[in-house]
Parts: C-alpha cells; sequence; structure tokens
C-alpha cells in the first residue's frame, strides 16, 4: 500500500495531541499528590528576592508614551533607508537625493516636536 | 526612468509640501498668527502659478514617475480645486482660530498637507500611490477635529473619526488587494487593459469592486457609511467642519472616479456595479434630505445636507457608468456634469459655512433659532449665506441650479430615468430645510437689537465665495468647456491604445 | 500538500473577517485598533501571497505586492500613532476609553 499524501499531518497530528495529554497528565498528577500549604510569603509574587510594592496594574507615565511613538515614526521609517539602501548603486543620484528628502523631512518633524517641548521629561 | 520633466509635472505638489514645512518652521519662532496665515496665503502662488503653466502649456496627457503620475485635464480640474480650497479656508478659519483655537500654526499646517493628499489623489494612476494620498488626506483630518483641546466632543469627534476612518481604509485596502490580485498589477493603466479580458461573473471581481465602494463610501459620507458625519461635523472646530465637508468628499469622489472610470473597472460585470451604487446613492439622496430636514443644530444640519449632496453627484456617477460600455463619449458627459456640480458645490458649501461660522461666532450659538432676524443685524452676511443656501438647494437663478439641471439631463439622457426622479423628489425635500433657515434669518423677530459686524477676514471671504458663486452662474458655459475634455481624458487612456 | 494561493487567501479572508468583527463589536477604543491592525495585517498577507504566488504571470511587476504590504505597514503605524493620541487626549478629560460611553452627540 503507497503512503498517503497527507501521512504528514497525521504524524503531526499525534504529536499534537500526545502533547497535550501529556501536559494535562503531569499538572493532575501533581496536584493530586503534592502537599497544599500556602503562607502570605509565598503567594506573593516573585521579584528576585524584592518585597513587591503596590499593584502591578498601575498607569505608566504618559512620558514614555510620547518616547514610544517618537521611536515607532523613525524605526518603521527606516523600512524605506534600508530597501534603498540595497540597491543604492541602481539609484544613483536621484535616489540619493529623494532619501536625503525624506530624511529631512523626518528631521523637521523631530525638531518641531522638540521645539514643543515633547523629549522634555514631564 | 525618471526625467526631470517629472518633477515639473509634480511640481504644485512638491512646492505645496515645502511651503506646509515652512509654515512649520515659521509656526516654531513666531506666535503671531498673522505673519503664519500671509505665509500660507503669499505661499500659495507658487502651486498655483505651476497648476496654471501647466494648463496653459497643456498638450496631451503625460504620465510621470513611472505612471504613478498622471497629469491629464481630470488632474488639473481638481487640482484648481484643491487650491481654491486652500485658499479660502487660510481666510476663512483666521478668526476662528484666534478665537478658538490655540494651535494656530498647526492648524494651517494640518490643512495644507491634507491638501497636498488631496491634489495627489486626483492625479495618481496607480493604486499604492493612492493609498498613500487617501492617508496623507486623512491623517491632518483627524488631528484637525480634535484641535479643539478644551472641547471634550471634538476630542470624541476626533477619536469617532480616526477609528471609523482607519477602518475604512482597511476596507478599501482589501479591495485593492483583490484587484491586484485579478490584475497583476497596481498601475490602473494594466488594470484596464487586463479588465478588457475579463468576462461576467466573475465573482472576485464583484466583491472587490464592493469593497472599493465601501471604503470610498466612508470619505464620501454615502450612506449607509455615514454614520460619522453629523457627529464629525458638529464635534469638530467649524472651520475644519468646513474643510471636511468639501476637501475629503471632493478628494474621495476624485478617486473613485479615477479608478472606477480611468481604471477600467467597468469593462466587466457592470450589471452588479450599477446596481450597488445606484441603491447607495438612493439610500444617501433619501436620508441625507429627510434627516436634514429635522435637525435643530445648524452643524448637523449640513452635515446632512452634504451627505445629500453626495447623492447627487453619485448619480451622476451611476449615469456614466450606465453609458460607459457603449459610448465614451456620451458617457463622459456624466462625469463632466460631476465636475462642474462639484466646483460649485465646493464653493457654495465654503461659503455658507464660512457663513455660518460668522454668524453662530457673532451669535454664539449653534442652534437654527440662535438665527433668528439676523437680516436686521448684519444684512451683508445674511445675504450672502442665504444666496450660498439657495444654491445648495438648487433655487433657479444661482449656480447650484444649473448644477443640478446638468446632472439629472445627463443622468436621464444616459438611461436613469428611475434615479432622476428619485432626486427630483428629494431636492424638494430640500428646499423646505434650506428655506426655513433662510426665513429664520430673515422673517423671524430678532433676539437682540444691537448690529453685528463681522472681522474682516470672514467677510471677505464670504463675500468673496458669494461672489465666485455668482460668477460661475455667469459663466457656466467656459467652466463646461473645462471639464467635458477633463472628463473625456478619463476614458483617452482606453481609446488612444 | 503544498501551500497554495488558497491557503493564503482563505488565511487572510477569516483574518479580515475576524478583525472586522471585532471592530464593530469590541467597545474599548484600544481593542477597536487592535482589530483594525488585524485587518490590515490580513491585507498585507493577501497582497504578499498574490505578489509570490504571481497568478498573471506578470513577472516585472513581481514585488508591487510586497512593495505594497511595506508601505502598509509604516502607514499603519503612523495610524495607530494617531489613534492612540486621540485615546489619550479623550482619557484625559472622560477617564474612559469605552466607546459606548464615548456618546455625548447622538442624533
Amino acid at each position: 500500500m503507497s503512503t498517503p499524501a497527507n501521512i504528514g499531518y497525521l504524524y503531526a497530528g499525534i504529536l499534537v495531541a500526545a502533547g497535550f495529554v501529556f501536559v494535562i497528565l503531569a499538572t493532575t498528577v501533581s496536584g493530586l499528590l503534592s502537599p497544599h500549604n500556602p503562607t502570605k510569603e509565598k503567594l506573593q509574587t516573585y521579584e528576585s528576592g524584592e518585597t513587591p510594592i503596590g499593584s502591578a496594574w498601575v498607569q505608566y507615565p504618559l512620558g514614555f508614551y510620547i518616547y514610544a511613538l517618537l521611536f515607532v515614526a523613525f524605526d518603521v521609517d527606516i523600512v524605506f533607508v534600508i530597501s534603498w539602501a540595497v540597491i543604492f548603486k541602481q539609484l544613483s543620484i536621484f535616489g540619493f537625493c529623494e532619501i536625503v528628502f525624506f530624511i529631512v523631512v523626518l528631521a523637521i518633524g523631530l525638531l518641531y516636536a522638540w521645539r514643543k517641548g515633547v523629549t522634555r521629561w514631564i | 526612468m525618471f526625467q526631470l520633466s517629472d518633477l515639473y509635472l509634480l511640481a504644485p505638489e512638491i512646492s505645496l509640501v515645502l511651503l506646509a514645512l515652512v509654515v512649520m518652521v515659521i509656526d516654531l519662532f513666531t506666535k503671531r498668527r498673522i505673519v503664519i496665515a500671509t505665509v500660507s496665503l503669499v505661499g500659495l502662488i507658487v502651486p498655483v502659478g505651476f497648476v496654471i503653466a501647466q494648463a496653459v502649456t497643456y498638450t496631451g496627457p503625460r504620465t510621470a514617475l513611472f505612471r504613478m503620475l498622471v497629469v491629464d485635464q481630470y488632474s488639473l480640474f481638481f487640482r484648481v480645486i484643491f487650491l481654491i480650497i486652500a485658499a479660502f479656508m487660510v481666510l476663512a478659519s483666521y478668526n476662528y482660530l484666534g478665537k478658538y483655537i490655540k494651535a494656530e500654526g498647526e492648524f494651517y499646517v494640518l490643512m495644507l498637507f491634507s491638501v497636498v493628499g488631496m491634489m495627489l489623489m486626483a492625479s495618481t494612476g496607480e493604486l499604492i500611490s493612492i493609498y498613500i494620498a487617501l492617508e496623507l488626506t486623512s491623517f491632518p483630518l483627524y488631528a484637525m477635529a480634535g484641535l479643539l483641546r478644551s472641547s471634550t466632543k471634538s476630542s470624541e469627534a476626533a477619536l469617532k473619526y480616526v477609528l471609523l476612518g482607519a477602518m475604512s481604509s482597511a476596507i478599501l485596502l482589501y479591495g485593492f488587494a483583490l484587484l491586484y490580485g485579478l490584475t497583476g498589477t497596481t498601475d490602473l493603466q494594466g488594470i484596464a487593459q487586463s479588465f478588457k479580458s475579463f468576462g461576467n461573473g466573475n465573482l472576485m471581481v464583484i466583491v472587490a469592486d464592493v469593497l472599493i465602494i465601501a471604503g470610498f463610501g466612508f470619505k464620501i459620507s454615502a450612506v449607509p457609511f455615514h454614520m460619522w458625519a453629523p457627529d464629525i461635523y458638529e464635534g469638530a472646530p467649524t472651520p475644519a467642519t468646513a474643510f471636511f465637508s468639501v476637501g475629503s468628499k471632493a478628494a474621495g469622489f476624485a478617486a473613485l472616479i479615477r479608478i472606477l472610470v480611468y481604471g477600467g473597472l467597468w469593462q466587466a460585470d457592470l450589471t452588479p456595479l450599477i446596481v450597488v451604487l445606484g441603491v447607495v446613492a438612493v439610500l444617501t439622496l433619501i436620508l441625507g434630505n429627510f434627516a436634514a430636514a429635522v435637525q435643530t443644530n445648524i452643524k448637523r444640519m449640513m452635515a446632512y445636507s452634504s451627505i445629500a449632496q453626495a447623492g447627487y453627484i453619485l448619480v451622476g456617477v451611476v449615469a456614466t457608468l450606465t453609458m460607459s460600455q457603449k459610448n465614451h463619449t456620451a458617457a463622459s458627459s456624466g462625469i463632466a456634469a460631476v465636475l462642474f456640480f462639484i466646483l460649485v458645490y465646493v464653493v457654495t458649501n465654503l461659503g455658507a459655512f464660512s457663513g455660518i461660522i460668522a454668524l453662530s461666532n457673532l451669535t454664539g450659538g449653534e442652534k437654527i433659532e440662535d438665527f433668528r432676524g439676523l437680516w436686521h443685524r448684519s444684512p451683508l452676511l445674511t445675504v450672502c449665506t442665504s444666496l450660498c443656501l439657495l444654491s445648495l438647494a438648487g433655487i433657479p437663478p444661482v449656480a447650484g441650479f444649473f448644477s443640478k439641471v446638468f446632472i439629472f439631463t445627463a443622468a436621464w439622457q444616459l438611461g436613469q430615468p428611475w434615479l432622476v426622479i428619485i432626486a427630483l423628489l428629494c431636492s424638494i425635500v430640500s428646499i423646505v430645510y434650506y428655506g426655513r433657515i433662510i426665513k429664520v434669518m430673515f422673517f423671524d423677530a430678532p433676539r437682540k437689537e444691537e448690529r453685528l459686524v463681522a472681522p474682516i477676514s470672514l467677510s471677505t471671504t464670504i463675500t468673496l465665495a458669494t461672489a465666485a458663486l455668482l460668477v460661475l452662474t455667469v459663466i457656466v458655459t467656459v467652466v463646461l468647456d473645462a471639464a467635458n475634455p477633463a472628463a473625456l481624458s478619463l476614458f483617452a487612456s482606453l481609446l488612444g491604445k | 500538500m503544498h501551500l497554495t494561493l488558497e491557503h493564503v487567501l482563505v488565511l487572510g479572508a477569516v483574518l479580515f473577517c475576524i478583525g472586522l468583527y471585532g471592530a464593530i463589536t469590541k467597545r474599548n477604543a484600544i481593542a477597536v485598533l487592535m482589530s483594525i491592525e488585524i485587518m490590515l495585517n490580513a491585507v498585507n498577507i493577501t497582497m504578499v501571497g498574490f505578489s509570490y504566488f504571481d497568478t498573471v504571470k506578470l513577472y516585472s511587476q513581481h514585488l508591487t505586492g510586497q512593495i505594497f504590504a511595506i508601505f502598509i505597514i509604516t502607514v499603519a503605524a503612523a495610524e495607530a500613532a494617531v489613534a492612540l493620541a486621540m485615546v489619550i487626549a479623550i482619557y484625559r478629560k472622560r477617564a474612559t476609553v469605552d466607546v459606548g460611553e464615548i456618546d455625548m452627540m447622538k442624533w
């Protein structure tokens, strides 16, 4: 009998099922066998030996957000610079001028943000 | 490959970008509004000059930058419209900005960037650049809606606008993706060529059509994608509202018609396209007009009125598509009527909005009843605003009448009599609600007696708009002479090859 | 069995529908934004799929879909930045990001 074309999916399915069974089995068995003796210290969040202060659900200062925003704006635009750099020689002088214009526009944007005091830590 | 003449064809947009950057830098170093406004207004001469130069030396459609930029009469027509909008906006917003918005420089910069996007939307022949232009138009609009920092309504409007706008562009993009998959190219001429060989009954074509119409439906605020418009028009600062109502709509139609006609989507599966657009047009007409009739806030009324106006334009588009497979020259008369309608609508709506900005600034209210008896208090403003409203309603002596007549006759001749009848009935409703404002302004007793004096920039704007409207009324044939070849130039790429 | 264009398209369509459903039903503005990002990425998958499998055999245009995807990614980043700025602006005033509660204007 020849092997069917989709036999790979069967193997993968068996592997996935076996994985699920193993994990479920291991957690239930350990839950049944282990002793239960919770104390306050044991239930605390582990922060590398420090005592945690306050809740983890605090609001971060808006300063972080604005930095993230500036980062994203420049980070994503690097995509264009890299794809330009790959074929730098083919594009010659026109490509160079275009990318310089692109970066100048971004720089004016940064200048604007800087002058408006966005980069000052609030 | 790239040539220097390509830069000349792109010069209006490039110079406008540079102007916006200059205004942005100036705004950093001076706080004087008059400097910023003057620079914006004077700087507009450069792009206007380039457009005029291109129009005068026009010899035929040209493409540049790997066919991304198409300079034909159609794109020149729309570039003129958008530059008119920019100039009007600088004047009309001047006083409002000083009074309500602290970020004056930002308003001008955002407005100029948005106008660049609009001009590109009308003059690109390629899906990627249409998308980029669309987003360049939209992002500044989102920010402009939220510029009234002290008002919660304004922030709310901005949030709604940005979420719905992003959703609509995602839907539009999915349509673009299907179009690209069907034809293997994003170049509209290439798409038009490969659509020639498509037969009827290709489901993917229909899905792509529907997605594209839905995506642009948001931008032109056509029912059932209109629900953002009234909220955002009410919440946003009034000059920004005026800008949305004319700019975003004209640009949306410019790109939609460019894709549908120049991109040759009508060559395959015309019937579903016409049915979908026709249903959208009818719903837009009916809901826009009837909802406008029950509003009490004047900005919301103008929002529904601008939805209704989109309905009339859609009638013209549908009419063109109906005939497009049989007779290009006849079909282009529909687009010519649409172009004329858009030009008149832009001038009229800007005039009406500057009138409303002025009157609500002076009276301090945005309800229709706040406008009682303004005839006795500020005759010039009242007369100009009323003329603009009459034109929107399509009452005979003014240009709005001709624009409606052209659309209706074109649609009738191209074989859509039912749409014309529905549109006619709806315009009768529209006379009621435009007339109500005029009646309140002229015949009701004023609340107070003292005279109202409008600031000079606003009264200049509204007088200019009204004058432009009257001039348009006189030179109807001249404008039509420009609109007819512009409409035909959309078909030119298909006829020529 | 190989990966074919159909697989990619179905994945794209399913993702797009999930995103659209989320964008319409979610009440949290941030969640709506995330749903919209899912929609955009569904478009990216469709674009790249069409470009990779190249149904129409136009080899000169081979990369167009991928370039389109790059542009969509960058524009989507800008879009997210603008939208988040609006969310923060409204959160400062109303202390909520629930779109259901942001309802001062109703017709």
